[in-house]
């Protein structure tokens, strides 16, 4: 079975806010700050700093540098390394703060964990830009700010892994209250897809912003059944392997030869993550729905294992491999030989032509040779 | 002898004449029309009573064949090393549609084709018909082929409670049972059961491709193991059986004192041949019907054969083989379909049934009828003068047809001499002349004029 695959539009909001955050720099004496506090059981005090770092120098020095910690949240007020600082310890960077105007693209799709896709400084506007909202104003058609939602105000003292073009890690430091919603554009369209098969999941983001992402913790099989929708009574979980329920006659003969199928699934679901657009599964194992389904199945089967001429003894193994295949239908019944050539007399093509199967079965029957 | 002379006023010319007796002169083997060819294209005919027939132009023996296919209710099993004969063919197809299956063995396209470009028992013709029928045929019968399957037979379900069947000289096609001089043995149950065994062995061991769809040919894949018995009654060749040869050996030798025998091809070096020579050269009565063709091996055979004092006759469209004798037992016949070669009595696929009583006298009876009617007997010691009329010598390797006559006359036009003094005595070289013509006179006349050399050429001789 190949993994299923779900995938739907990510559903985005676009803000825009003043908002200070923090982008990520190698600085590599703030670096050795929060190494030397680390030593010290988690903290740097000025004195520290200066001996250890300065040679000896001021003690003033040091705590110029331990202040400079602290306001980039790396040290607290006692010089207590912080998670921003330990963060800052595992990737050798540090948050750099920078204040201004940025456009925040958000998410509440359940899939994806961090709710900050994006954030970008929103551009300078030009001498055009100023004249229009000029004219705007006088027309009353610029966007007034309006109070940020909660959810938007709660990002901040979160850091994010941007999904832009060149992507990035952020820290947001805070957000004014008042902001803009901003309409969606053509380069705001992403899409989401979860790839997931019985060793493991896979999430990413796709469009105009590009992400693997953390998949979430899902078991396979809850997730298949509940994807099936109205298919899930037919999916016979507890066999082995696990398989679909499926007639005879609705098989084509590539899904009877193989025992699999392309499932067809419209708009499937999976608890707690949302709904996705309708999608295909290949390869998902198939069996046979009733046991006339089975007979149907293993005589089809059997016609075309007839590929060669086959007398008594060959024919039999045929038939016995032919039932191995039906474990869930012991009783199966198939025809003798001369049945099955006598069925398969009857069909002949256009040209009244016998198929080959058929002459592989009853050539042996008419010329019999004697058992050696 | 040179006689006469005349003057123009131009040139001197001298006209010579010369009459050869040629009565004398040795002729080269050659067939000699003793008969006119019957417009009935087969000689014999009528012959009630028996199971064995001959093919007639009216095609009994096709309706025979055709009735036994179209009454088969489970399987037919045939084998002609070429079939393109329309209404057997359609018969076959007819069986088939009815849930008959048909099982065919032929000859491989690859050997007709190598064949049809020698000295053949088919043309070209009859090969593309031959490859259109199989071609029509694919998917519905089923057929093998091999390059050594040449023997003729038609078997109605041989395991049937009406088993049914005939052994043929003729292949199945439509001049083969109209045209040829050959012959049909109704088989005896225990005979198609027996022949059934040697179908197996050439379906089931000796086929090399097979005909399963319009797809074309394809190699055959041997099944799994499975034994055929050899067949007792019915004398055969297959790769693994040879009883056809010891059949044939066996009758010559116990020949008391006749044997006919027909053939198409024969072989001088063959033992069996070899057999026959010795018994016409230890004066037993021994009777050849050949198709006169212009294969060596054959020729030298026959050839062989008239000079031990066999007769031999021919007819053209000959193809049936067969062998009767007068044994201690009475008459005895072998009707078969190999020739008399090493392909045929030793290697191949060949069928024969040995005839007794009643349907040996009717193969004895078909001799005697084909001594009276067979146009041609080849003659090794003719001299010129013993024939009159039409005769198709045998020389250099090739037939060349000639008329005889009792007397004629040959202008050999004019010649030029160089010098005046050969005018009188020039005679031409006659031999060229009697060698390469089409026309031999017991009595031959030659006329010629000869010119005397002009001046230019007297001077050039003169300053030479």
């Amino acid at each position: 079975m190949k993994p299923l695959e779900l995938s739907r539009q990510l559903k985005v909001e676009k803000y825009e806010a003043i908002m200070e955050i923090g982008r990520q720099q190698r600085r590599e004496e703030l670096l050795a700050v929060l190494m030397l506090a680390e030593e010290h059981g988690g903290r740097a005090s000025p004195k520290d700093v200066s001996q250890e770092l300065l040679q000896g120098r001021p003690e003033l020095v040091g705590k110029a540098i331990v202040d400079r910690c602290t306001d980039l949240g790396l040290l607290d007020e006692t010089g207590t390394i912080t998670q921003i600082g330990k963060q800052a310890l595992r990737t050798g960077n540090v948050f750099i703060p920078e204040k201004g105007r940025y456009i925040l693209w958000f998410t509440d799709d359940p899939l994806v964990a961090q709710k900050v896709i994006h954030i970008e400084p929103k551009e300078e506007s030009q001498l055009n830009d100023e004249v229009a909202a000029i004219k705007n104003r006088a027309t009353n058609q610029t966007p007034k700010p309006e109070p940020l939602p909660q959810k938007i105000m709660d990002l901040p003292g979160g850091i994010y892994e941007l999904m832009g073009k060149d992507g990035g890690t952020v820290v947001i430091r805070s957000i004014e209250a008042q902001g803009l919603t901003c309409p969606l554009g053509p380069n705001d369209n992403a899409r989401i897809t979860l790839r997931i098969d019985h060793t493991g999941s896979r999430l990413n983001i796709s469009g105009s912003f590009e992400r693997l992402l953390k998949a979430p913790s899902l078991d396979f099989e809850e997730v298949w059944v509940s994807a099936l929708g109205s298919l899930a009574k037919l999916w016979a979980n507890s066999r082995e392997p696990p398989a679909l329920k499926t007639s005879f006659d609705e098989l084509s003969p590539k899904e009877l030869a193989s025992f699999s199928k392309t499932v067809f699934l419209s708009r499937p679901t999976i608890v707690g993550y949302g709904e996705f657009d309708d999608t295909s599964v290949d390869d998902v194992p198939i069996f046979p729905k009733t046991s006339a389904d089975a007979a149907s199945w293993a005589k089809w089967i059997l016609k075309r294992s007839v590929n060669a001429y086959t007398d008594e003894e060959r024919y039999k193994s045929l038939v016995d491999t032919c039932k191995s295949r039906f474990p869930d239908f012991p009783g199966i019944e198939l025809p003798d030989a001369e049945k099955l050539a006598a069925e398969l007399a009857t069909e002949k093509d256009i040209d009244g032509a016998l198929p080959k199967a058929y002459w592989y079965l009853q050539a042996p029957l008419d010329l019999r040779m004697t058992k050696s | 002898m040179p006689a006469g002379s005349v003057s123009t006023v131009k040139e001197t010319a001298f006209q010579g004449q010369k009459t050869i007796d040629r009565r004398d002169e040795v002729l080269p083997p050659l067939w000699v029309q003793s008969h006119n060819l019957s417009h009935e294209a087969n000689p014999v005919r009528g012959w009630n009573g028996s199971r064995v027939s001959p093919i007639d132009s009216d095609g009994s023996v096709r309706t025979k064949l055709v009735d036994i296919v179209d009454e088969a209710d489970q399987v037919v099993c045939v084998c002609s090393f070429i079939i393109a004969d329309k209404s057997v063919v359609e018969a076959l197809l007819r069986a088939g549609s009815r849930g008959v299956r048909v099982y065919l063995l032929t000859a491989s396209e690859n050997l007709l084709l190598k064949e049809s470009k020698m000295d053949s028992e088919f043309d070209a013709e009859r090969l593309r018909d031959h490859i259109e029928t199989l071609r029509s045929v694919a998917g519905r019968i089923l057929v093998r082929t091999s390059e050594h399957f040449h023997s003729k037979f038609v078997l109605a379900d041989p395991n049937g409670r009406n088993p049914r069947g005939y052994l043929l000289t003729a292949n199945l096609t439509a001049e083969a049972l109209t045209r040829n001089v050959e012959l049909a043995v109704e088989l005896t149950v225990p005979e198609v059961q027996d022949l059934f065994k040697q179908f197996l062995i050439g379906f089931w061991k000796e086929s090399s491709s097979e005909l399963l769809d319009k797809g074309g040919l394809s190699k055959v894949e041997p099944i799994a193991s499975g034994r055929i018995e050899s067949p007792k009654n019915i004398p055969c060749t297959t790769s693994e059986v040879h009883t056809l040869r010891s059949t044939a050996d066996r009758l010559i030798e116990d020949a008391r004192n006749e044997i006919i025998v027909s053939s198409f091809g024969f072989d001088l070096q063959h033992e069996t041949v070899q057999k026959l020579v010795a018994a016409a050269t230890a004066g037993k009565n021994v009777h050849v019907f050949a198709r006169p063709r212009p294969s060596k091996s054959t020729m030298d055979a026959l050839v062989a054969l008239r000079k031990a004092g066999a007769v031999v006759r021919g007819h053209p469209w000959l193809h049936a083989k067969c062998l009767v004798v007068d044994t201690e037992r009475g008459w005895t016949g072998l009707v078969m379909t190999a020739n008399f070669e090493k392909r045929g009595l030793d290697e191949g696929f060949e069928t024969g049934v040995i005839l007794r009583d009643k349907d040996a006298m009717t193969m004895l009876d078909f001799a005697e009828s084909w001594k009276e009617r067979f146009p041609l007997e080849l003659f090794v010691d003719r001299r010129v003068g013993q024939v009159d009329g039409e005769a198709t010598l045998w020389k250099d390797g090739e037939l060349r047809k000639v008329t005889i006559g009792k007397k004629g006359k040959t202008d050999l036009h004019e010649f030029r001499v160089k010098k005046v003094e050969e005018v009188a005595g020039f005679e031409p070289d006659f031999t060229r002349v009697v060698e390469g013509g089409l026309e031999i006179f017991q009595e031959h006349t030659f006329v010629w004029t000869v010119l005397a050399p002009r001046p230019e050429d007297t001077a050039e001789s003169k300053t030479t």
